[in-house]
């Protein structure tokens, strides 16, 4: 397929990807609506709708605008992109959440299609990216979306995130700093009107119900149960002991194998050792050696407490 | 017979679909697999009579060094000692040398010079400029840094340098820093081009990038002397006798103290500005405390760090030394070379509290910072026209190991304790020296990031010593 | 805890007879040795020990990146000796730590030296356990077991050795305790007078085990000989770029035939 280039480039492919948004969510599309996505006035809008319709990306009928076979393709390509690198980010980088959007936003429409498949390579080829979100494959098949809104399950249930959207960065920010990510368990503890409380890696959290719709979730493995006595490692009081349960999927990339190669493995008992002056970080006991963290990774670290003396 | 290249690309196909069936987490499940491996072996094969590995004595030190109330002063507590140490103990051998080297050695090589009737084109630079800032150079320079390495490397070899990084991290975090950026800023204290390769212990390249940028605030040990010396001229006199090195070490502290306050400030401008981004994550083995092996520590840190350290300031001094005969003898209408750059250096000196001779000075030390007083000195004596010191005439180097003599030469040139602190102030902040400019590019491989590490030291430096000569003044010259 | 220490030369910490420190010159060098471990285990003394040089490291990961080498010559044949990064594992793809890996499979050391902290056998038997994935030419020596007596712990070294199939030799570095010892057990490995039969690990990760068996056997059939069929086939699965690449080009035969010669010899 031939490409535009340049600044062309970009609005093109930001204009297929939302309308291949709105297609998976279910939306309708409009020309209003897409410029306002791509924050275009409606001129400028119509001409990018025109030259789509110019290459055959878009049917040639007018609003509200539809994708054709070759346009639904390309647009899968751009999330591919887009996706693939949010995980690469999320692997291979140091950096957090926030700002990977800003980039992968940056890099879908600078990398080559030869670019993409390295790194789907170097990845193992994730079938999700790091919010839950599905990527295309290079045919353009998508793996399905899972899982139902939060705010649509009742009190008592229990399940496993299988996607946090990250838009709007706000909620998404407050949703990473209280631990939601996929494949995180968590129970609601209350469901109310206008706001949720979620039991999450042995805190309890309240969500208010548009951050609730923003993640969503799937039952529990058949036989699995909520496990109620994880705690975190930051929670530990001096002098107690706790085994490591797991790390939450937060970690991430250099960090987490980090952590593992410290000895943050599941069974490993851990005690505090002492603090710092300013009380963060603090030094661990672990395997026969101080290690200090910052409670960045301790408020990630999932253990359960132990009475007496190491196994 | 199947292809071989064809087999092989099969075997890697294969992976890549088996890796497809993997579960999610089996590198996590991997690694505890080892570890129970080892526990396995571990719990089999040792046998321990004591209830802990750690010793009682390790575990009351360790709180007593991290503490919230004795962790911070510890840490300034240990520094002012190895200063203090430093400044008492190097005054005797530093003048022995330089009574060697200088008072007798130069005037010894100038009669063989003499003697052997050289020509004074020749004579002139060799001995008068070349061997001069090399003698300088030794003799200030040597027993300093003999005495801090080793000082440095036994509470670095102890285990105590984690413990820093520790109880500073938390302030690290804070201006968006990394934890360890505590390890490269003390190593920069004894040279920040090793201080700048060590910032490859930081793993986020924007936290490494920062500490490269910033490691120029930790005063290396081609700036301690300069320090030293100044605090002991215009702050250590004001005090009785007994007490002139307590107050100079207390004054070099401030200074050094106020450079780490300086680190973070830029640390956190960086952070908020060009360098914006997420702290990546901290983790820090704090090894088991090792009684140093003194001897070693001695050999290795006379081996490895002093000499290496005095033959590069050896290497750049000599060269710099030869520009000064130059600049100071060679005429271009009235006035020498470096009587032209004072004379048109003065109002920026002035400006900052300084004089156009300090700034001629870094301008010829931009090679090795270790010869920036040598040269004051010398420039000084050339400006002022202050002859008949010795025997020795204007544009030659020399040694007033009697500091009173030295304070009453630069008071006679105009120094007043303002020039000297702001010399101080000005020896903290100004460009790092050519060798970790170079090692910063080497680094960073970024011609951009090198110009930020130079350059913005000397935005510091000069708001600083601005801002300082402006209030100072306008005290000064207001109503009592 | 060096029993067999020569009593020639009881004043002397090493058998000076036998071994000549060559410092940086190594010149070509009969065997080649990596020295692997942990940091704070005192590998760097160890090192600076055997070819009387005076590296000085500091104790964090990571201060060593580069590798330092240097030389000495014991029982005749000259050894090159290589000192990599100190790390505690090989799985991550840090900088220090792809240094430390590629070189103990691509650098082919005639036997590679893993030192260990007597006092954290549990922690430090974790890095040992993944070189000798990678390895069977690997020799523990079990470091600062002055340390460990005083903190009251005894590591039982005959047994140790039995466990893992490799020699195991106890050392005090810094007091020069037993670096006769771990001579004569590198030299043996070295040369191939003693042939390890390193434990490998048990693939008990479900869905793991099953995958690297069907890989080993294709590896077996591309690379016959190559010793670390199972680490192949885990970094495979893991996607390595550099041991994909040893694949594809057929360079990871050269190290099985590389093997079999100096084994043999």
């Amino acid at each position: 397929m031939e490409r535009p280039a340049g600044k062309d480039r970009v609005l093109v492919e930001d204009a297929l990807k939302l309308l291949i948004e709105d297609e998976q969510e279910g939306r309708p599309s409009s020309a209003s609506a897409l410029a306002g996505g791509l924050g275009l006035t409606r001129e400028a809008t119509d001409g990018v709708l025109h030259s789509l319709r110019g290459a055959g990306l878009l049917a040639p009928d007018g609003d509200p605008p539809r994708l054709t076979g070759d346009g639904r393709d390309y647009a899968l390509q751009v999330l591919r992109a887009h996706r693939l690198f949010e995980a690469y980010l999320a692997q291979r980088t140091g950096l957090g959440e926030a700002a990977w959007h800003a980039r992968a936003h940056v890099a879908e429409h600078r990398m080559t299609p030869e670019q993409v498949e390295s790194i789907a390579d170097e990845l193992g080829h994730p079938p999700y990216d790091p919010h839950g979100d599905p990527i295309p494959t290079r045919r353009g098949e998508l793996p399905p979306r899972r899982g139902r809104p939060l705010s649509e399950r009742p009190a008592g249930w229990a399940g496993r995130i299988v996607h946090v959207e990250d838009e709007p960065p706000e909620i998404y920010r407050r949703l990473v700093r209280d631990g939601f990510a996929p494949d995180v368990r968590l129970r609601i503890e209350e469901a109310g009107e206008t706001s949720f409380r979620v039991r999450i890696d042995g805190r309890s959290v309240d969500l208010p119900r548009d951050a609730a719709r923003q993640v969503a979730a799937d039952d529990l493995a058949a036989g699995e149960r909520f496990d109620e006595t994880i705690t975190r490692l930051s929670d530990l009081a001096p002098g107690e002991r706790a085994a490591v349960a797991g790390m939450s999927p937060l970690i991430r990339g250099l960090a987490r194998s980090r952590l593992l190669d410290l000895g943050v493995v599941p069974g490993t008992v851990i005690e505090i050792d002492f603090a710092s002056p300013a009380g963060d970080p603090v030094a661990y006991r672990i395997r026969g050696a101080s290690i200090a963290l910052r409670r960045e990774q301790s408020d990630r670290i999932l253990v359960r407490r132990v009475s007496g003396e190491a196994a | 017979m199947d292809d071989p290249a064809q087999t092989r690309e099969d075997l890697l196909r294969a992976a890549e679909q088996l890796r497809w069936d993997l579960p999610q987490d089996f590198r996590d499940r991997w690694v505890e697999n080892v570890y129970g491996e080892s526990a396995r072996l571990a719990a089999r094969r040792v046998a321990k009579t004591g209830a802990s590995t750690r010793l009682a004595w390790e575990r009351r030190l360790d709180r007593f060094l991290t503490s919230r109330w004795t962790g911070y002063p510890t840490m300034v507590l240990m520094l002012g000692v190895v200063l203090w140490l430093t400044i008492e103990g190097a005054n005797v051998p530093s003048a022995l040398l330089a009574s060697l080297l200088v008072e007798h050695g130069h005037p010894w090589l100038r009669s063989l010079a003499e003697a052997a009737s050289l020509p004074g084109w020749l004579s002139g630079p060799l001995i008068d400029g070349l061997y001069l800032t090399t003698a300088w150079v030794v003799s200030v320079m040597l027993p300093p840094m003999a005495i801090f390495f080793p000082l440095f490397t036994i509470l670095e070899d102890f285990g105590y340098l984690p413990r820093v990084a520790f109880n500073l991290d938390h302030w690290f975090r804070r201006v968006g820093a990394h934890g360890k950026q505590a390890l490269t800023m003390s190593m920069g204290w004894g040279c920040n081009a090793a201080g700048v390769v060590a910032t490859r212990v930081i793993d986020s390249p924007r936290e490494r990038l920062i500490a490269i940028v910033t490691n120029n605030f930790s005063l290396c040990n081609g700036r301690w002397p300069t320090q030293i010396l100044i605090a002991t001229v215009f702050l250590g006199s004001l005090a009785p006798p007994a007490l002139a090195g307590l107050v100079a070490s207390t004054s070099v502290l401030g200074v050094a103290l106020l450079g780490v306050g300086l680190m973070f400030l830029s640390s956190w401008m960086l952070s908020r500005t060009v360098l914006r981004g997420e702290t990546s994550t901290f983790s820090l083995e704090l090894p088991p405390y090792r009684p140093p092996n003194i001897l070693r520590t001695l050999y290795t840190s006379l081996i490895d760090r002093t000499a290496i350290v005095l033959w590069r300031a050896i290497v750049f001094a000599a060269p710099a030394g030869l520009v000064l005969w130059l600049i100071c003898n060679v005429r271009i209408g009235e006035a020498t070379i470096a009587g032209h750059m004072i004379h048109g250096l003065d109002p920026v000196g002035w400006f900052l509290g300084l004089n156009g001779v300090i700034l001629v000075a870094y301008l010829v030390a931009i090679p090795a910072n270790e010869i920036v007083i040598p040269t004051v000195l010398m420039l000084t004596v050339l400006a002022t026209g202050a002859t008949g010191v010795g025997e020795q005439g204007a544009g030659v180097m020399f040694e007033i190991d009697d500091q009173g003599a030295l304070g009453t030469l630069l008071r006679g040139a105009g120094w007043t304790p303002l020039t000297g602190l702001c010399l101080m102030l000005f020896s903290l902040c100004h460009n790092p020296c050519s060798t970790t400019i170079y090692t910063i590019y080497k680094e960073t491989r970024s011609a951009k990031w090198t110009a930020v590490a130079t350059l913005l030291p000397v935005a510091f430096g000069v708001i600083l010593c601005g801002a300082v000569a402006i209030v100072w003044r306008a005290v000064a010259s207001g109503p009592p | 805890m060096s029993a067999h220490a020569p009593e020639a030369c009881a004043g002397c910490p090493l058998g000076k007879a036998r071994l000549e420190k060559l410092g940086v010159a190594t010149g070509a060098a009969d065997h080649v040795v990596a020295l692997a471990g942990n940091p704070n285990t005192g590998k760097t003394t160890v090192f600076n020990l055997l070819t009387g040089l005076r590296q000085h490291t500091g104790n964090w990961p990571g201060k060593t990146i580069a590798r330092a080498e240097g030389g000495f010559v014991y029982a005749g044949a000259r050894y090159k000796i290589v000192d990599l990064p100190g790390t505690y594992s090989l799985l991550s793809a840090t900088p220090d730590e792809e240094v430390a890996r590629d070189f103990i499979l691509f650098g082919r050391p005639s036997v590679t030296v893993i030192v260990v902290d007597a006092a954290r056998l549990e922690r430090n038997l974790n890095l040992a356990l993944q070189v000798m994935q990678i390895t069977d030419r690997a020799v523990l020596c079990v470091n600062l077991i002055d340390e460990a007596r005083a903190h009251g712990i005894e590591v039982d070294v005959r047994g140790l050795s039995r466990d893992l199939g490799i020699p195991v030799v106890a050392t005090a570095a810094r007091q020069g305790e037993g670096i006769d010892d771990l001579l004569r057990e590198m030299h043996a490995v070295a040369t191939g007078a003693f042939a390890g039969r390193p434990r490998r690990l048990a693939f008990d990760v479900p869905g793991l085990a099953d995958s690297v068996r069907r890989l080993d056997r294709a590896i077996e059939r591309s690379f016959p000989g190559v010793p670390n069929r199972e680490w192949i086939a885990l970094r495979l699965l893991e996607g390595d770029r550099k041991v994909i690449e040893a694949v594809r080009d057929g360079s990871l035969g050269e190290l099985a035939a590389d093997h079999a010669a100096t084994g043999a010899g």
